[in-house]
């Protein structure tokens, strides 16, 4: 008695303590929620030292928004999003700036002797070529290029070099100061919005993206246009009302579901209770916890976190089902038959989860922690506070509760006569199901893209028309401005030289480096000096000394009138390292042909460069990160039958193991079954079903197939799968294949866990 | 005697009047601050010859070219130099072109607008021209000067003056038949174009696929 008085203190103790802890890491630290799938996968990057590069790069890009509308009324309803949002918190018009060819042309003229354009390069020691190149220049119609430059440069390769560097930016063009796109022969004027929320602020974005969808249906109804946008905002406001709702709902069908059990099975009000405390208790634990180890909390880890209610009501069913020991026995904790067989599975589950705990992604860490201390909380919970109760020792099965689960236990008693033909066609239906349905995963990540249709159309949709759907981008990274771009000049240089036809996007027409501007002017002088643009000067009758060396250097390009373009595809940025040394990155897009296997290796021997391509890296990591988790899964699985099989023996080990396994690799083939292809969550799924399955294998060992166990079980097997099959229905990929594989699982380690009881008296 | 005394005076009062009445139209006519419409002979598909003079005003003369061209307001415009160099600009349904004496064709981003431009007048598009230009009469006779609208012209040209080398049409009191175009540029610099045009059924078959 004295022990058990101990035993209570010390739960209200650590109860205290949790919630302090908790109250202090809820108020005190920062946590935020995240709901971008990528944020929680394994890092994005090839090379992890390009983290701070693309971040320098990409942060702010990722929270602007591209809207392009159409429509007779288009410039109209351009103007009246430039009004309308000024109204909007935190949104503000991004102008997509025109550079003026006077200002320009003008910022040139010092560094006429360094550019010269492909064809000129060409030409260069020809002077009958390039008087041909400089009429044709001069006898265009009002070429605006020759105009602003020929009275100062009259060698006409700074109005060429202009030309085609300008051009090359893209295909905007300017109307009223309103830039559009041309798309056959439709015209999108184009808007950019700029978001400035500090971190994901998930609220504000979807309401943000609310007003925002709001305006442009308004504008879209009054002006008769049709907008296309495209945004992270809108997939973060999207996926937060879907896990909102489905978090919600699903939660709500849980607890209905498993109240509804309960009250079927006891006919009381404290078994509901007690089942609402211990599930309360658990999911605050598993929540501190993770307050505890992360910062930044997934929303989808809550949407996992579900499955917390199915595990820790197994626990209260236990609990439930043992309550009536009470009455007769005293309320000795050492006495509690619960005690050996819930702890051993809690270890056996936490072994489990506790190797998701260190995987890369982030998400399956977050669950684990959830899980792990989660279930903690729910075990000292159901162990010490239930059997306190008043009224505990009380509760009684229903009758046809003990109808039913004595019928279930004669009828598996019978199938337990016939072990080695279940096990024979259990083997046999696997081996079918190998054949009719073989196992295949696909970890192509954007499989688990949970964003609606629409939406992923419009972001096709705007990048086909402002040209880059199914570009590829480069980042190169360097520690001074001069190397990133003799860099990028190499870069471009062999992709050229091996596939001639990609398209290549960034400020590499606009700012040479140093030594290619070096290389230029020494060409250029040393054409002056053997009289090949005397042809091209008479032209114009006029004169052009070559002077003295002055480069074109990053710091002067960044005061310049295209400082603008310096600013989207350049950035400067403090590593790690040496912070107190600036580096500098840029990236590059590349359209009209994917880059070639050898480029692509090339690239990846190259320390500076790395490809940008998230969706495809994230794909790798995931497919390197399944095998993994199929290692440890094995692993796993090996540790906890090496326990079973020294706990009860060599026999009964082996027949937990088949069981075990069974399940497992019947819910995999089932599922691949149900769906065209297999993923990581699936997998991951396995993990949670051998957890679950050694729990009912352990409570057949430590107390036969006898009522009260198989009642237990039962009601676990059912709640579980209710919690789990509700998954199914989510509408993020991840979730459902998780809920399809562990509800599967479920069913199919009901029906051969009991193989591996030991008969016992009723 | 008295009769044809009061017919000659009628006849005469009546040609006064007409006089007066056609000064006062060409007061009108010729007031700069007056905004008119145009009224140009419409040319779906045509061709011809030009001549082109690039007046720079840092260069003492004119940089001079000729050539033929080729338009069809359905498919595009072939502007063909011939002289000093060989060089075609070709405006298409896809943007703008230009090809040099090998046949290297290169696409000119963004630098369309004065091709359509020059595609209007001569077509004889009159909606687009009103709708893109303010037209206002010039102090040359027979010319009127055009006012880009649009600020994407604006940027390249100051203004653009058409003109009719032959007399007025009495029927159409407006210019119907341009044949010299000039460009003026915010520079200073200028480009005169004098045109010799044709309608056509059809453009012929090689310059067709050349737009295509």
């Amino acid at each position: 008695m004295r022990g058990c008085n101990k035993l209570k203190k010390f739960y209200w103790f650590q109860l205290c303590s949790v919630l302090l802890l908790g109250g202090y890491l809820l108020l005190f630290t920062q946590w935020h929620i995240e709901t971008n799938l990528l944020s929680i996968l394994p890092n994005s990057s090839q090379k992890q030292d390009f983290t701070i590069a693309e971040q320098a790069l990409f942060t702010n890009k990722s929270q602007q928004i591209v809207v392009l509308i159409s429509g007779e009324n288009a410039r109209r309803a351009h103007n009246a999003i430039a009004t309308a949002v000024s109204e909007i918190d935190q949104v503000s018009i991004l102008r997509t700036p025109e550079p003026s060819l006077s200002e320009v042309a003008e910022f040139y003229l010092p560094y006429r002797h360094n550019v010269l354009t492909a064809t000129y390069l060409e030409h260069i020691d020809n002077s009958h070529a390039l008087m041909q190149l400089a009429t044709n220049q001069v006898i265009q119609l009002a070429n605006p290029f020759v105009s602003a430059t020929i009275a100062k440069a009259p060698r006409l390769n700074l109005a060429q070099y202009l030309q085609e560097a300008l051009a090359n930016l893209g295909d905007i063009e300017f109307e009223q100061g309103m830039a559009f796109v041309r798309v056959q022969d439709q015209r999108y004027f184009l808007s950019r919005l700029q978001v400035s929320l500090n971190g994901l602020d998930l609220n504000a974005s979807t309401t943000i993206a609310t007003k925002l969808q709001q305006l442009f249906s308004d504008i879209g109804n009054t002006e008769q246009v049709e907008f296309l946008y495209s945004g992270i905002l809108f997939h973060t406001a999207e996926s937060t009302s879907q896990a909102k709702a489905e978090i919600s709902s699903f939660g709500v069908l849980s607890i209905i579901a498993v109240l509804l059990l309960i009250w079927t099975v006891f006919r009381s009000l404290l078994p509901l209770v007690a089942a609402i405390m211990v599930i309360t208790i658990a999911c605050v634990y598993g929540f501190i916890a993770m307050l505890l180890f992360f910062q930044s909390l997934h929303l989808l880890t809550l949407v996992f976190a579900i499955t917390l209610i199915g595990v820790v009501i197994d626990y209260c069913f236990h609990a439930f089902v043992y309550a009536d020991r009470n009455q007769s026995n005293n309320k000795n904790y050492k006495s509690n038959p619960l005690v050996k067989p819930l702890v051993l599975g809690f270890i056996t589950t936490a072994i489990g989860y506790f190797i998701l705990v260190f995987s890369p992604l982030s998400l399956l860490s977050q669950v684990a922690v959830f899980m792990i201390f989660g279930l903690l909380g729910a075990l000292i919970t159901v162990l010490i506070l239930l059997p306190q109760l008043k009224g505990f020792a009380k509760i009684t099965r229903s009758v046809s509760a003990i109808t039913f689960s004595q019928r279930g236990v004669d009828f598996f008693h019978k199938l337990l006569n016939h072990k080695t033909i279940i096990i024979s066609i259990l083997g046999l239906a696997l081996s079918l199901l190998a054949i009719v349905a073989p196992i295949q995963f696909n970890d192509d990540v954007r499989l688990l893209n949970s964003s609606p249709q629409w939406l992923i159309a419009q972001e096709v949709k705007v990048a086909t028309a402002l040209g880059y759907q199914g570009s590829q981008r480069l980042i190169i990274k360097a520690e001074t401005p001069q190397q990133m771009l003799e860099t990028q000049e190499q870069v471009i240089e062999r992709i050229h030289d091996t596939q001639a036809n990609i398209k290549i996007k960034g400020i590499n027409n606009l700012l040479p480096s140093i030594k290619r501007q070096q290389q230029h002017y020494a060409l250029i002088s040393q054409a002056d000096e053997s009289g090949y643009f005397h042809g091209v000067l008479a032209i114009s009758d006029l004169a052009d000394p070559i002077t003295m060396f002055h480069p074109l250097t990053y710091q002067d390009f960044l005061q310049g009138p295209l400082a603008s373009v310096a600013q989207t595809y350049t950035a400067s940025y403090q590593t790690a390292t040496t912070p107190e040394k600036k580096a500098y990155a840029l990236w590059l897009e590349l359209s009209n042909e994917p880059l070639s296997a050898a480029n692509i290796l090339w690239l990846e021997q190259h320390k500076s460069v790395a490809l940008y391509d998230t969706a495809s890296d994230v794909s790798d990591a995931l497919s390197q990160y399944r095998q993994g988790v199929f290692y440890l899964l094995i692993s796993a699985f090996i540790v906890v039958m090496v326990i079973l099989v020294a706990k009860y023996g060599l026999k009964a080990g082996a027949l937990s193991s088949i069981a075990t396994i069974g399940s497992a690799l019947l819910a995999l083939t089932l599922s691949q079954l149900f769906s065209s292809y297999l993923n990581i969550f699936n997998l991951l799924a396995v993990l949670l079903i051998i957890a679950l399955a050694i729990d009912y294998v352990i409570f057949y060992h430590e107390h036969g197939l006898q009522a009260k166990t198989f009642l237990a079980i039962s009601l676990s097997a059912l709640s579980s799968a209710a919690v789990f099959g509700i998954l199914v229905f989510s509408a993020t990929p991840a979730v459902s294949s998780f809920g399809l594989t562990v509800m599967v699982g479920i069913v199919s380690i009901f029906i051969l866990a009991p193989i591996a009881a030991k008969k016992a008296q009723i | 005697m008295k009769l044809i005394k009061h017919t000659i005076t009628v006849k005469l009062m009546l040609s006064l009047l007409a006089l007066a009445f056609s000064v006062i139209t060409l007061a009108k006519s010729h007031s700069p601050a007056e905004p008119q419409t145009i009224a140009l002979n419409t040319k779906a598909i045509a061709s011809g010859n030009f001549v082109q003079r690039k007046y720079f005003k840092i260069l003492k003369h004119p940089i001079k070219s000729q050539g033929e061209l080729y338009f069809d307001v359905d498919i595009g415009l072939l502007w063909l130099t011939k002289q000093p160099i060989s060089s075609a600009l070709l405006l298409k349904k896809s943007g703008l072109f230009t090809e040099d004496n090998s046949g290297v064709s290169k696409q000119i981003k963004g630098a369309s607008a004065i091709s359509r431009l020059l595609l209007s007048i001569m077509s004889g598009d009159n909606e687009k021209i009103s709708e893109n230009f303010i037209i206002n009469n010039s102090q040359i006779e027979l010319c009127l000067n055009l006012s880009p609208k649009l600020p994407q012209l604006a940027k390249l040209i100051n203004r653009v003056q058409l003109c009719q080398a032959t007399e007025h049409d009495e029927k159409n009191p407006f210019l119907s038949e341009i044949n010299h175009i000039v460009l003026h540029e915010h520079s200073g610099n200028r480009t005169e174009i004098d045109l010799q045009l044709e309608t056509i059924t059809a453009l012929p078959e090689a310059v067709r696929a050349r737009l295509q």
